[in-house]
């Protein structure tokens, strides 16, 4: 990756966070309290923003980060509480009553939250919104016409130029419209500080790129002090003057962007560093951070990524090593930078290796033949006026036997839609579908042995584990009902539901464990290993790691190559998300619109799209570099 | 944007964030829970507590408490206390059986409608409408009356008159159920529609059918003590919450005791019933898991 090209006249000082702070938290320590039991959620929290400075808190599910964001806005839900000192203006921000702190936000300090539908009042207008907060800005101020000028002009500062929209409902725009009134009306009072909370998380990558580079360019015309909570790194790095990687309720790391990007001064950082997918080259193995995120409350006297260091030794858990200042304004939380630095480094630069070239593909025999098909989800039976919504507009493609194929699109392109007609989930208005020679248009028609037979070839993976496993049952449970439809029958079910687990990398002794014992990413193992019971030969996965934690993603996405490799299964993967692609796909179909608009081999397609739409989509993949927002889409 | 505090629901006795008893509630589910208990012993051992429910003794005739009739007697020198103690089991096995009778025959039709759906749902959906049309204690009074009354007549009528209830709420919840991914993995593997309703449907409905148990049987039992009072369900002279209610009304001003204790039996076993559910339910939601 070059970085040739880094903003060069970035004001040091700015950057340093050495100029006197806006806002400056220390020892910020929030413990929920349920039941008579404390627990901590963050701890030994520091944080510095100077005017115009843009930092990022970076951190997977469970670091507290979201936490940290309300602790300073005095938003922490009920059960609840903060401790230590977060200084605005010479005010402990922590200690000043509700009246004063509501008085704040919104004037001072502005939040937006990753879906502005929570933010904006459903019963209000667009326009509303904005001159509400106007109002309350200036209790004085002039009449109707000038609020109503005034909040057009803001919507136009957020790039919304139709007046009309000021006069619509929130309900009524679509996910990045919501998102840019919910950031004007967050600016309507001119806050000094704006906290962004995942702001782009709920959004499509297209959207997600323009949002943030409007976000960006009011922040420095507004000279404001922007804190960005994200669990991308690649966003943080790209955004933020510094970032703050936060974990399990533990600041581990802080330091510039360019400066940690480029060399990483903890192990869970360099870990995260790594199992991000590269968008511009397949490797042939993720490097992936073993096990899974720690809850906060137990990691809370030692270091919080001992559990998962491989350089963890006796000393890292004799107690939670402090954040130490390093040269350059950093500082790390790992009580054994100094001896394992060189390690790091050269690990960080080994992973720039040359791209994988992916292997020529041997035309496959067919395997699932998609033609023409059409799906027209029918408006309110009965209604007249509404039109049914046109899905799928005549898509046609096709899966080779082993072959990896990625359906690409954004939401709303259908790509959803085909995968639930292959699995029959959903039944096409016309066109044809054939599965290793089974006609599976409609499951309905088929007889009961042809229905079987498609059941044991095609298989799905849902996107969110959180909600594919049944939670009454035990996983032995679901795995012994998946194994006794598959071909090989009904004897040694324990046996045989073992190796599942095992095939997926869980310990047998889960059989017995309930979905509720189980984190993001071992419920996706257990996912994979319920359709893999009955020995598909294509799987269809719907957004399969979208759900996860970047370092719980790799290891998925690693556990999806070995299988593919071991069982020669072949996969639909349906992404939004270029760089997990390219890491598991043969070839890919652009979808848009609920048409394909590019297919070809993954190489081909993503270095050198044709299609407008496609080189939209590789432009908006998140890029660590700063070109990234600037560059045009 | 100024956010305002939002205004949580209020909840007098449990705590809106975590579903447990409020402080000062605890004991009061607590003590609804030993109620319970008491009643449910005291259908089954009645009689064996206090034999002499029956036994009149007319020279005596009606008095106020004393040691030897804690509750007094009635007009026909029978021991209250022992009537209102035997009276437990016509208030507990009638409203038991239209709880568990409703459950099963609306929880079926409920499944079926929500699971299936089309045709049998339709069918199912007008059958409900037309009940919930109905006023149903009306009716319960009209048909039981009209076909001679009799305690076990007035079961099977509320039981059918009640189930439309379960019906809604359980196919309301499959609904809910129905495009969860795990409902959807089942139908993928191609399990049989009967095995997924069955096993992966309705083991995530039990806290909300523990809990309609609970309520819907508070509700039984005002329904069949109310039938009694009216003289619709068991026969005259039966120690019976209901029956005693009506026969010693009379006596309100010559022993209130006998006059009161069925009543007070009747609302505070509903009542204690009601906290009991919601507490229940509370317990084994999501939000309660959560703990
Ligand atoms: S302190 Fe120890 S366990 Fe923690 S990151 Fe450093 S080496 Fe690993």
């Amino acid at each position: 990756m070059t970085r040739t090209s880094k903003v060069g006249g970035r004001d040091e000082e700015v950057a340093r966070g050495a100029g006197p702070a806006l806002l400056d938290v220390r020892g910020l320590r929030i413990t929920s309290r349920i039941g008579g039991r404390r627990r901590v959620i963050v701890s030994g929290m520091d944080l510095a923003l100077s005017p115009g400075e843009t930092v990022g808190i970076v951190g997977e599910s469970g670091s507290g980060k979201s936490m940290t964001a309300r602790a300073i806005l005095g938003l922490l839900p009920p059960g609840l509480f903060a401790q230590g000192t977060v200084h605005y203006e010479g005010r402990n921000l922590l200690e000043l009553p509700e009246r004063a702190l509501a008085r704040m936000r919104g004037a001072d300090i502005g939040l937006i939250l990753q879906d502005p539908y929570t933010m904006l009042n459903p019963l209000l207008r667009c326009g509303r919104h904005i001159e509400d907060t106007l109002r309350q800005r200036d209790k004085s101020w002039r009449g109707r016409r000038a609020h109503r000028d005034e909040a057009l002009r803001r919507l136009e500062e957020v790039g919304i130029s139709d007046p009309s929209v000021a006069d619509r409902y929130p309900f009524q725009l679509s996910g990045g419209m919501r998102q840019r009134v919910g950031i004007a009306a967050a600016l309507a009072r001119d806050p000094k500080i704006l906290v962004a909370d995942e702001p782009t998380t709920a959004l499509d990558v297209t959207t997600q790129k323009e949002s943030l580079a409007l976000l960006k360019s009011l922040q420095s015309t507004r000279a404001m002090g922007l804190i960005l909570i994200t669990h991308d790194l690649r966003i943080a790095f790209s955004m933020c003057d510094r970032v703050y990687v936060l974990y399990a309720g533990s600041l581990l790391e802080v330091g510039t962007a360019e400066a940690v990007e480029a060399e990483p001064l903890h192990p869970y950082t360099l870990g995260l560093l790594l199992s991000e997918p590269p968008a511009t080259r397949r490797v042939s193995r993720l490097v992936a951070i073993d096990g899974t995120v720690s809850a906060a409350d137990d990691v809370a006297d030692r270091c919080a990524f001992a559990p998962r260091c491989k350089w963890k030794q006796e000393p890292c858990e004799r107690g939670k090593p402090p954040l130490a200042d390093l040269e350059g304004a950093r500082q790390s939380a790992c009580v054994r930078i100094d001896e394992i630095r060189g390690e790091i480094g050269e690990l960080r630069r080994a992973a720039e290796r040359p791209a994988e070239p992916v292997g020529v593909l041997a035309p496959a025999r067919p395997l699932a033949r998609v033609e023409n098909v059409r799906k027209v989800f029918e408006g309110r039976a009965g209604r007249a006026g509404i039109d049914g919504v046109q899905a799928l507009a005549g898509v046609s493609l096709e899966i080779g036997e082993g072959e990896s194929v990625a359906l690409v699109g954004e939401s709303g392109s259908g790509k959803t839609t085909l995968g639930r007609c292959l699995v029959g989930l959903e039944t096409p208005t016309s066109g044809g579908i054939t599965i290793d020679g089974v006609t599976a248009s409609d499951y309905g028609a088929l007889s009961v042995q042809e229905r079987r037979r498609l059941r044991r070839t095609v298989q799905m993976i849902f996107q969110d584990p959180y909600t594919s496993l049944n939670p009454a049952h035990s996983i032995g449970f679901t795995l012994r009902e998946a194994l006794r439809v598959g071909p090989e029958g009904t004897h040694d079910l324990d046996g045989s539901a073992s190796e599942l687990l095992e095939r997926v990398g869980l310990p047998a002794a889960y059989l017995a464990r309930k979905p509720v014992a189980l984190s993001g990413g071992e419920r996706q193992r257990v996912a994979i290993a319920r359709a893999l019971a009955v020995r598909p030969q294509l799987m269809v996965c719907d957004e399969p790691v979208s759900a996860l934690d970047v370092s719980v993603q790799a290891q998925i996405l690693n556990l999806f190559k070995r299988l593919r490799g071991e069982l020669g299964v072949a996969y639909l993967f349906i992404s939004h998300d270029l760089a997990v692609v390219r890491q598991v796909v043969d070839r890919v179909y652009v979808l848009h619109r609920g048409e394909v608009v590019e297919s070809g081999p993954v190489d081909e397609i993503l270095d050198d799209p044709h299609h407008p739409y496609t080189a939209r989509l590789v432009a908006s993949v998140p890029r660590s570099d700063r070109d990234w927002l600037s560059g045009q889409p | 944007m100024s956010s305002q505090a939002q205004a949580p629901p209020i909840d007098l006795v449990l705590d809106e964030y975590t579903g447990a008893p409020r402080r000062g509630f605890r004991l009061l589910i607590g003590l609804c829970w030993v109620f319970v208990a008491l009643v449910a012993f005291l259908a089954v051992f009645g009689e064996r507590v206090a034999a002499d429910a029956y036994g009149q003794d007319l020279a005596t005739g009606i008095s106020t408490p004393s040691v030897s009739h804690p509750l007094g007697t009635d007009d026909l020198g029978r021991d209250v206390l022992s009537r209102v103690i035997v009276g437990a089991r016509t208030a507990v096995v009638g409203p038991a059986v239209i709880t568990l009778g409703a459950g099963l025959l609306g929880g079926a039709l409920g499944l079926l409608a929500g699971y299936r759906g089309g045709w049998s749902d339709n069918v199912i959906l007008r059958w409900v409408d037309l009940m919930f049309a109905l006023p149903g204690h009306l009716v319960a009074i009209v048909v039981v009356g009209v076909l001679g009354g009799g305690y076990w007549l007035a079961v099977a009528v509320l039981i059918l008159l009640s189930s439309p209830s379960d019906t809604r709420l359980i196919r309301a919840a499959t609904l809910e159920q129905r495009p969860r991914p795990y409902i959807e993995a089942a139908r993928v593997l191609g399990l049989p529609g009967r095995r997924i309703a069955a096993q992966h449907v309705l083991p995530n409905l039990l806290p909300l059918i523990i809990a309609s148990v609970f309520l819907g049987f508070a509700y039984a039992l005002l329904a069949m003590t109310a039938l009694s009072f009216l003289g619709l369900g068991v026969g005259p002279g039966t120690a019976d919450w209901g029956r005693m209610l009506a026969e010693s009304r009379r006596l309100i001003f010559h022993n209130p005791a006998a006059a009161l204790a069925p009543g007070a039996m009747i609302v505070v076993t509903a009542a204690s019933m009601n906290l009991v559910g919601d507490w229940l339910a509370e317990r084994l939601s999501d939000r309660g898991r959560a703990q």
